[in-house]
């Protein structure tokens, strides 16, 4: 699976490690845009580290309000062309002091970013979705169809 | 044989695969395949046959630099009657904007008198009685066609593409019933005898949308009494009818009999309906499905219409483009699937 990162508010040159299954993926300064690869079927953990952040790239002024900091934003994970969107929010942000931010794509205090996938994503998408909208109840019947249409098209 | 043992291990529909894979084929990601597969063997448009398309595309060109006459347009409205083959010698001939137009003007000139047609019919007519108020009923055993109706009927019929036969035009002559004959069908069949002579049939629709790939340039032709004088008719007899339209339906005869698409994609129906198990249709776009299609039952239509039917009242009308547009796929895949 082809998996593309996308961060924006880059600030102070942070940088990262990309896991997958505790696997390091890519390891290097946050860019906009970080792609990487993975081949194994079945359930994946993605984490995103915050690995340079020290106390002293915070700067507050005399109120106590944050004027400068090392950060980032994760704004969108597309995994083989397809957008999680709001799935993307299926994931916790784990401060290395402990704390556990549920939804959070902010990269302020040093920790990592966890999200459970699965390849193919196609299915966890769906599954997901239907599981929070419940207004998907085909969407199986449906994946059997497209995922079999795909590998037809390969054979034939 | 492989893949035979998969479709049916897995309760895979013949047909719904063949839509995904003409999605997959065409690049399309999840949500757009499944909206494809879901609509594609739907509705009923004309094939978009790419030597047609580059005579519109020429006609509209040679039109841009043509001086303006009307003499196309009379010459399309003309020519006509010659074109489909019919015996509409005791009829006026005038241009309209497809079949829409007539069906239209047939509405206004009987609007006194109650509406009728069998369940099937074209959906348009439905939607446009319910959304006036105006009085209409569908013919059954204990609703038959009555003094003060006015029958509108389509032949080839539109919920199955077949010709029919009937007494339904002696009764309405015993009963002093108009008649409006849709036959937006025909030049998709390879035609037929057609007795025309009843003085019931007031009005005879004709257009190009399903044959040709001309639906939104609306060219079509209405037959009617010579004593019937609407809107309709002064709109042509002024000349104040679509020039542009008129001109590429005169192109479009010219070029091509009305035969032209059911010689073509005779043989590709046969072939798609023999694989998919459909009942082939009179008319060349169409296969009907039993129980099994009904998955592709009228159900979205109807819900694009806003009518509230059972889609269980209509046929499974299948609509075979997508395996014309993607016949090489579609032999791939009856390969594979017999192998």
């Amino acid at each position: 699976m082809n998996i593309t990162l996308e961060f924006s508010a880059i600030q102070k040159l942070p940088e990262c490690i990309v896991y997958i299954n505790k696997q390091p993926k890519y390891q290097g300064p946050v860019i906009d845009v970080i792609h990487i690869e993975h081949f194994d079927e079945g359930t994946m953990e993605l984490s995103i580290a915050f690995t340079n952040k020290k106390p002293e790239d915070t700067v507050v002024n005399s109120t106590g309000d944050i004027v400068e900091d090392k950060s980032f934003e994760l704004d969108r994970i597309v995994i083989d062309k397809y957008d999680l969107e709001e799935l993307k929010w299926e994931s916790k942000y784990q401060a290395s002091n402990g704390v556990v931010y549920n939804k959070c794509l902010f990269f302020g205090p040093p920790g990592e970013f966890i999200i459970h996938l699965e390849n193919p994503i196609l299915p966890w998408m769906l599954r997901t979705r239907h599981r929070y909208k419940d207004d998907d109840p085909n969407w199986q019947e449906d994946y059997n169809y497209y995922d079999k249409a795909c590998k037809l098209l390969e054979q034939i | 044989m492989v893949l035979q043992v998969i479709v049916q291990m897995l309760k895979l529909f013949k047909g719904k695969l063949f839509s995904y894979l003409v999605a997959v084929n065409k690049g399309m990601l999840f949500d757009d395949a499944r909206y494809y597969a879901k609509y594609a063997l739907q509705g009923s448009r004309a094939i978009p046959d790419s030597d047609i398309h580059h005579t519109v595309t020429e006609a509209i060109s040679e039109y841009a630099n043509t001086p303006v006459t009307f003499d196309h347009l009379n010459n399309f409205v003309n020519n006509f009657k010659d074109w489909v083959g019919l015996p509409l010698d005791k009829f006026d001939a005038d241009y309209s904007a497809g079949c829409t137009q007539s069906f239209d003007s047939f509405y206004l000139r009987h609007r006194h008198k109650k509406f009728r047609c069998y369940v099937g019919e074209y959906f348009y007519h439905l939607k446009t009685w319910q959304s006036n108020n105006i009085d209409w009923s569908f013919i059954n055993n204990k609703n038959p066609l009555t003094n003060g109706d006015a029958l509108v009927i389509s032949y080839p019929f539109c919920d199955t593409g077949d010709f029919w036969n009937s007494l339904v035009f002696e009764e309405c002559c015993q009963k002093n019933i108009p008649v409006l004959i849709d036959m937006c069908y025909y030049p998709l069949t390879q035609g037929c005898n057609f007795n025309l002579d009843y003085e019931c049939i007031d009005t005879v629709a004709f257009s190009l949308s399903k044959v040709f790939p001309v639906a939104n340039y609306r060219i079509g032709v209405r037959y009617t009494r010579n004593n019937i004088n609407d809107g309709q008719k002064l709109h042509h007899s002024i000349n104040y009818n679509n020039m542009l339209s008129a001109f590429i339906g005169i192109k479009l005869i010219e070029k091509y009999n009305v035969t032209h698409i059911h010689n073509i994609y005779n043989y590709k129906q046969k072939d798609a309906c023999e694989f998919f198990n459909l009942t082939q249709s009179d008319s060349v776009l169409f296969g009907v499905g039993d129980k099994d299609w009904n998955i592709y039952s009228r159900s979205n239509l109807l819900n694009a219409y806003q009518l509230d039917y059972n889609p269980n009242m209509f046929c499974n009308r299948i609509c075979l483009i997508p395996v014309y547009e993607h016949w090489d796929l579609f032999e791939r895949f009856k390969n594979e699937y017999n192998t």
